[in-house]
This record gives structure tokens, sequence and C-alpha cells, in this order.
């Protein structure tokens, strides 16, 4: 038998002190918690999911790199609540009537951060230096050819072939200081130094790059007006949603992107708690393989885009945020055709199938699971097609597989569930990445229709506005009757925010995902 | 033998795991479907563009000269350059490792004072209600997920009762300036003793989620180890001898349990950097874990690699270090070792 051993009274005041000791400790750790300094009241805490690998803004493809390089630098244009592109950097611009240059003047005052004048150099610097390395923004303007400097603030960007989509374009090429990243260059053209330095001229400057926060201060250098927008602005990542949840209701954060639906009905109703939803410039939605495989066949697909339940999607996986689509392009975008609104139609699809001849059909769906309305969305398209004889694989895939995949049409998925973002105002880029069949890489349905081709490529070519209108809603005609892309929902987007420190930042924004321009935050005037 | 040559024996096998590490891993991340090239493109890239970027990295090089590229830049301690940030992975590398360290050494401190005392106690007082009491919370404990326990924590702790911090790294307005990346003790170096408390506070949660595990497997093994050393004979003639209950237990009871419970502290806290992951991302704490979980998601091969080797190399040293401790307590262990006249 074992014997019980009793420890001596010494052995527990001991113990009872270390006890003792340790809770005075925990109170004066948890009282150090609480400190908060006097400038809160002048900063606005914004916190997102994603890593920002870097601040280089040749990386501002990436949304989270955007959300600050958008501050810290300036582009030549931007666009206005209602989409038209105004000037930033830029005070004058004319494009050509061939659409192969254009002309720019550079605003009085414009100013890097350390004071120095941006010049017609600096720009040609940025754009030669996106040219060269040809990552991250150069595939938006890869028919940029050259920049003929004229003087200081006059130059003129040449470009390869005629483009009427370029201006909009430069909405997300920054101009960089070239005397700092010359001076900075290394031997990889001042990517490793611009990752965690600023070279730029817009209203925020670097100030530090601490844990997971990014401190960014107003710039007394910047030729705009700061009016209610904080003195300082820190971006946190933070991956999972209920930590935001949480932080945003005892007031650790200003601003919670990336929340899930089920975290925001929690704390809806806290007091100093809002969630503004807005346009999103997003369309979830499948693309099809249309060369190769029984989606090849456009009575397949369009069966396909017949079974599936919008109404019960819209209303179950979504809340009801959002809409339901009518055409392919997100309803944000301009020069859209009128459409009927997507809708299920059992029989319909059932006979289009009969007429295809395709019967004991099974496809495969490739999907996301990180993100979690794509898994439901996709479970729900599974049973839909049920009700049609379809059998339908679910299988996950990550995205830089994806992207390898694009590359041949004969591996593109059969079916493809993605969230589609414009990120640009111009509906013609989303419609030539996407649909032209020389796009290989961005054409994700595979998909090769040359009068469609001919459509957009004049479109491109075309200085005209209205012109251009016409013939991409020419081009979503044929695109829609041909049920390249199965829209499922107008993306409802939103973000979440303390309505007692900050107005609603998503007044005037004309995407609230800060596709086109990034989200303001101003604080309440006191 | 020697300590010296037991020593180098373990350091040649840890270049070895270190050396198989690096090629399971170089071929594992090339077998996974993705184009780095195209990741670092961008999306939107067109095949020219990608073209130009896989040359520009290598990455358009045969997979062995690519290894061999890889292996040669290792033994010069080059990890290579990230094909997302452009940066440097040694340098990415540097800037989270303090922090996933501190967090380690904070949880292995706290994981031991949640073990130890009451495993101590428990086999002390084997049958009483306080060994029931703690047996159940250590199964309890161990069989938590943590990611559960985390937002538990941070939900109750945080959000509702606010007494500790939610996630992040330190309050607003109270870091330090960066020496070693760790804020409790940059905080220490700033003379800023509030900051370290802060800097402490923001652990707490973390480290607890860390330690529970930790805590629920030390306490099994010690217990069990406890017990069956206080039963056996070598404890007769000590009591015998009129010692009491705390020279027992502490002079001659626990120095014989350690040696188990030093190997299996030193497997747990290797396997921790891997926990780290899940505990930094839920957490929002910069370290190795979050950079590792990122660089897999954009395929950023040598970043994985670099991330990779480094915890290859602190589960090597952590159990090298666990191994010569374990040795310097155990006599029987250091004989088998090292012969039986070695001391």
């Amino acid at each position: 038998m074992q014997a019980t051993l009793r420890p001596t009274m010494r052995l527990r005041n001991k113990l009872q002190m270390t006890a003792m000791l340790g809770a005075v400790a925990l109170g004066a750790l948890f009282a150090a918690g609480a400190a908060s300094a006097a400038d809160r009241a002048n900063t606005v805490i914004v916190s997102g999911a994603g890593s920002v690998n870097t601040l280089d803004p040749i990386a501002s493809n990436y949304f989270q790199t955007n959300d600050l390089t958008s501050r810290i630098y300036s582009p030549l244009i931007t666009f206005d609540a209602e989409l038209n592109v105004i000037g930033a950097l830029a005070s004058e611009f004319t494009v050509a009537p061939d659409a192969s240059s254009i002309a720019f003047t550079i605003r009085d005052g414009a100013k890097f951060h350390d004071g120095t004048p941006v010049t017609s150099k600096d720009v040609a610097y940025s754009l030669d230096r996106v040219k060269r390395l040809a990552t991250g923004v150069a595939s938006y303007i890869d028919r940029y050819d050259s920049t003929e400097i004229a003087d200081d603030t006059h130059f003129t960007i040449k470009l390869t072939k005629p483009n009427a989509l370029f201006l909009g374009s430069l909405g997300r090429i920054y101009v960089i200081n070239s005397a700092l990243a010359t001076a900075n260059a290394g031997a990889d053209d001042a990517q490793a130094w611009l990752a965690a330095n600023d070279a730029g001229s817009g209203p925020y400057k670097l100030t530090s790059v601490q844990g997971n926060d990014i401190t960014i201060d107003w710039a007394d250098t910047y030729w705009g007006d700061k009016g209610d927008r904080p003195a300082s602005l820190i971006f946190r990542r933070s991956d999972e949603s209920a930590p935001k949840r949480d932080e945003l209701k005892v007031g650790n954060i200003d601003v919670g992107r990336n929340i899930l639906q089920r975290d925001l009905d929690v704390i809806a109703n806290e007091p100093g708690v809002a969630v503004a939803y807005g346009p999103a410039a997003q369309v979830n939605g499948i693309y099809f393989n249309t060369s190769t495989g029984p989606t090849a066949d456009v009575k397949v697909r369009e069966a396909i885009r017949l079974a599936y339940d919008y109404e019960g999607g819209l209303a179950g996986i979504h809340r009801g945020k959002g809409s339901l689509p009518a055409g392919p392009l997100p309803d944000t975008l301009s020069c859209r055709p009128e459409f009927p609104t997507v809708a299920r139609d059992i029989e319909k699809a059932k006979a289009l199938l009969a007429e295809a001849g395709a019967t004991n059909l099974t496809l495969t769906l490739r999907f996301q699971p990180a993100f979690e309305d794509q898994v439901q969305e996709a479970t729900l398209l599974q049973s839909n097609l049920k009700d049609i004889g379809v059998t339908l694989n679910l299988e996950p895939i990550a995205f830089p597989n994806y992207l390898q995949m694009l590359q041949d049409p004969a591996q593109i998925p059969q079916l493809m569930l993605l969230s589609e973002n414009s990120l640009f105002p111009d509906p013609g880029v989303f419609l030539t990445k996407t649909f032209i069949s020389t796009a290989v890489g961005t054409n994700r349905a595979g998909y090769k229709n040359p009068e469609v081709d001919d459509i957009l490529n004049k479109a491109v070519g075309s200085a005209d506005a209205t012109e251009r209108c016409d013939l991409y809603k020419e081009a979503q005609q044929i695109i829609e009757k041909d049920s390249v892309f199965m829209p499922m929902y107008w993306a409802g987007s939103y973000v979440a925010y303390r309505s007692d420190r900050l107005s609603n930042p998503t007044e005037g924004a004309a995407s609230i995902n800060g596709n086109f321009a990034p989200l303001d935050y101003n604080l309440l005037k006191k | 033998m020697s300590y010296l040559r037991l020593v180098g024996q373990r350091l040649v096998m840890m270049v070895l795991t270190l050396w198989g590490l690096a090629t399971l891993v170089f071929v594992m991340i090339k077998l996974i479907p993705g184009d780095e090239a195209q990741v670092a493109a961008g999306p939107g890239a067109s095949q020219e563009q990608v073209a130009a970027v896989a040359k520009r990295l290598g990455l358009d090089l045969p997979w062995p000269e690519q290894y061999l590229a890889f292996l040669g830049r290792l033994v010069r301690g080059d990890l290579g350059t990230s094909v997302v940030s452009a940066k440097p992975v040694l340098s990415e590398l540097a800037a989270v490792l303090p922090s996933t360290i501190e967090l380690m050494i904070f949880a292995s401190i706290l994981g031991v004072i949640l073990a130890v005392p009451p495993a101590l106690v428990a086999a002390t007082y084997r049958g009483k209600a306080f060994d029931g009491a703690s047996r159940l919370v250590a199964v309890v404990g161990g069989a938590m997920p943590a990611f559960w326990l985390a937002l538990m924590l941070q939900y109750f702790l945080g959000s509702v009762w606010r007494i500790t911090p939610i996630s992040g790294q330190h309050s607003f307005g109270v870091a330090s300036p960066t020496v070693t990346g760790m804020p409790t003790i940059d905080a220490l170096l700033a003379g800023d003793f509030a900051g370290f408390l802060d800097a402490l506070a923001y652990l707490i949660l973390p480290a607890f989620v860390f330690a529970v595990p930790f805590a629920s497997q030390v306490y099994r093994l010690l217990r069990a180890t406890l017990i069956g050393v206080l039963a056996s004979d070598m404890v007769l003639p000590v009591r015998a001898k009129g010692a009491s209950t705390r020279t027992i237990v502490l002079r001659h009871a626990l120095p014989n349990s350690l040696p188990p419970t030093v190997s299996l502290i030193g497997t747990l806290v290797g396997g921790m950097v891997g926990g780290a992951i899940l505990v930094e991302t839920v957490f929002a704490r910069r370290g190795v874990g979050s950079f590792l979980a990122n660089s897999v998601a954009l395929k950023d091969t040598y970043a994985v690699l670099g991330a990779v080797m480094f915890v290859g190399v602190a589960v090597c040293v952590v159990n090298l270090v666990a191994d010569v401790i374990t040795l310097m307590l155990d006599p029987r262990i250091r004989g088998r070792q090292m012969g039986a006249g070695a001391r």
C-alpha cells in the first residue's frame, strides 16, 4: 500500500506566499493592460485580415497592401463617387484621339514626404520600374511603352498599342520618389527597401511597423485638405473574426473588416457600434470551362444556371445581404445592358439537358474552402443539381493552383466558384481580362468567341466613351447568351465601425471594399 | 565517451536530420500544385510577365538545380528571397522570431508552474480529493481544443469581464522601441516597467492556451513517475531515517522522477513552434507561426523553407538540450550512453 505523506507547514506557507505574490503581480499586469495614450482620440485603428507582406507600391494588387499604399502614395488619377476619372497628382490629362498616348500635367504644390517636389522624372521612374519588374500591378499597364518628359511638370505616356483603358488603370500605379528609390536601389530595384520604407507623396506618411501594427501619420506635405481625417491611422492584422468582434465591442479598434456575418449579428446592436452595408463591385459566381468537356456545351451550362436556388442562397447563406444579379458584371459598373434577374427553372433545365443528350452527367466544382460562403454555395448547388439528375463532385483548390490551371484551357476546372472583384470602374478592364480569348491566364472560362474578341479589341482602341459603352453592352449580350459565367449574387459588402467615434466610412464611397479609392475614415465632429 | 563526443555525435545527427528535412520540404512544396512565379507576378499577369518573373527568381531552372542552389545558400546561412515581399527570408524570420521565442518561453514557464506543484501534491496525497480533482482537470485540459479554448478565453476574460487584453502584443501607445523584437525585454531595456507589465499582460492568454495541454501532459507523467518512486524500496530507508515529507518528495523522489519529465518537456517545447500557427493567428500576434501560415497560403517557396528549417532547428536544439539535461540528471542513462565508467 502506498503511504500518504504530509507536507510540512513551512512548505505550505511558502506556497501561500507564492500565490499571494502571483496575485499581486497579476493585478499589476491587468492594470497595466488598461493603459492608453492621450492621442488615442486622434487615432483610428483599422483591423483586417491578411498579411501586408510589403509596402512596395508595386504590390498594390493585394488588397491589404493597397489599403496602405493608397494612403502613403499618390497615383496620377483616381475616381470620384460617381466613378469618373479625376486627377490626383495630375491636375490635367488628355487622352490622344487614337488612345495611344496620354499627356499629363502635375498639380502645383505636389510634394513627397521628404519635401521634394513630385516631378515628371519621378513618374517616368515609377512606370519604368513597374515595367522592368513585371510583377504585381504590372499586369494593369502591360501596354506601357515609355514616358516622354517635356519639363518637370509636363509629360506624355506612350503606349505600345492603343488602349482606352490605360488611363483608369493608372489609379493603382503609385508615384515613387525616384531619388530615394535610386539611392536605395540595391540589387533588387529597391524592392527590399520599399518593403519597409516610405517614398510617397500621399496624405499619410509611414511612421512605424511594430508587431502586427503599421502606423501612418498625416503628412503635412500633402496637397489635399485634412478635413476630419485622424492624425494617425493604425492598420492591425487580425485574421480571425471573433477577436475583431470583441475588440470592436470594447473599443480597442475602430474599424473591423472581414468580420463574419454571424459575428456582425452579435455586435450590431452594441452601443457605439454600427455596421454599414454598401456597394462592393463584386459578383460571386461560377465560371464554366467552355473549351472542353461536358461544360463546352452551352445547353449544359444553361441548364446548370437554371438549377440553382438563387433566392434560397441569398437568404440562407448571405442572410439577405446583397442582391440577385442580372448579367456578368458587378452592379456598381456602368455600361450594363438590361438582363433578366437570375431565377430557378428546374423543368427548363431538365429539358435543356435532354436536348444536349447529357444523361447521368457527373461534374466537378472547384472552390476555396477558406471562404465559408463558398463551402455553403457549393453544397447548395450540389443539392440543386441532384434535382436535374446531375452529380456534382466538390473539390477544394488553393488559389495559386487555380492560377496555374488557367494557363492551359484543357486544365481549367469544369466549374470554378469565385468572388470576382472589379479593380477598376471601367467595365472594359473586367470584360477584356476575363473574356477575350488571348488573355490566357486571366480568361477564366477558356472562352473563345471571335465576335467577342473583335468587339472588345475595338473598344480597347476607342477613345470615344459612348462608343466603348455600346461595345461593352454588345459583348455582354453575347457572353450572357453563351452562358460563360453563372452570376449568383451581387455581394453586399460591409464594414463594422465605432459609430461613437467615426462617421459612416461608406458615405460617398464608390466601392466599400476600397477597390477604386480607399475608404475615408473621418472622426465625428466634437 | 566524453560529454563533448556525445554532444558532437548528436550534432552530426542534427545536421543530417536538417538536411533530410530541407530535402523533404523542398520536394513537397514543389509537388504542391501552383506556380510561384504566377503568384509573384500577380493574378492578372500575362504569360510573358510570368516568364520574366520566373527567370528573374531562378524559378525557370530545373528542380535539381533549384535544389542545389537552395542547399548552397543554406550552407552559407542564406535562406533565399521571398517571392512575395522580395525581402531576404532570413531578415523576415529575424523580425518575427523573437516574438515566438518570447511566447514559447513564457508558455513553458507557465506550463511548468501549472504542472509541477499540483503533480507533487497529487502524488503526495494520492487517492485524496486533490489528486482526483487535479487528474480530472488535467484530462479536461489535455482534451480541450486549443482553438476553442482561445476563443472562449478571449470572449469571457477579454470581452465580457474585460480583465485581460483580447489580442495583439501591446496597448495603444505603450510599445517600446524595438531592440530584440520581444516586447517584454524591449520594455525593460527601455526602462519602461509599465510597458513590461503591459506586454506581459498580452502574453497571458496565448501563453495559457499553449500551457494548458503542455501542463496536462507534464502533470500526468510527473505524477505517475513520482508515485512509482515514492512506492519504491528506495524511499523506505530514507523514511526510516526520519526524513521529513518535504525532504523525501523534493530531495529524493523529485530528482529521480525528472529525467522522463525533462525529455517530455523538450518534445513539447519543440512542438510548440508548430502550435504557434494557431495561437499567433487567433491572438493576432506576430511570429514564426503566422509567418509560416501566410507563406504556405501564398506558396512563397523560400519563405516556407526558411520557416520550416527554423522549426526543425528549434526542435533539434531543444531536444539536444533536453537530452544533455537528462544525462546530467540520471547516472543510469549516462552509464548506458557513455559507458559504465562515465561520470
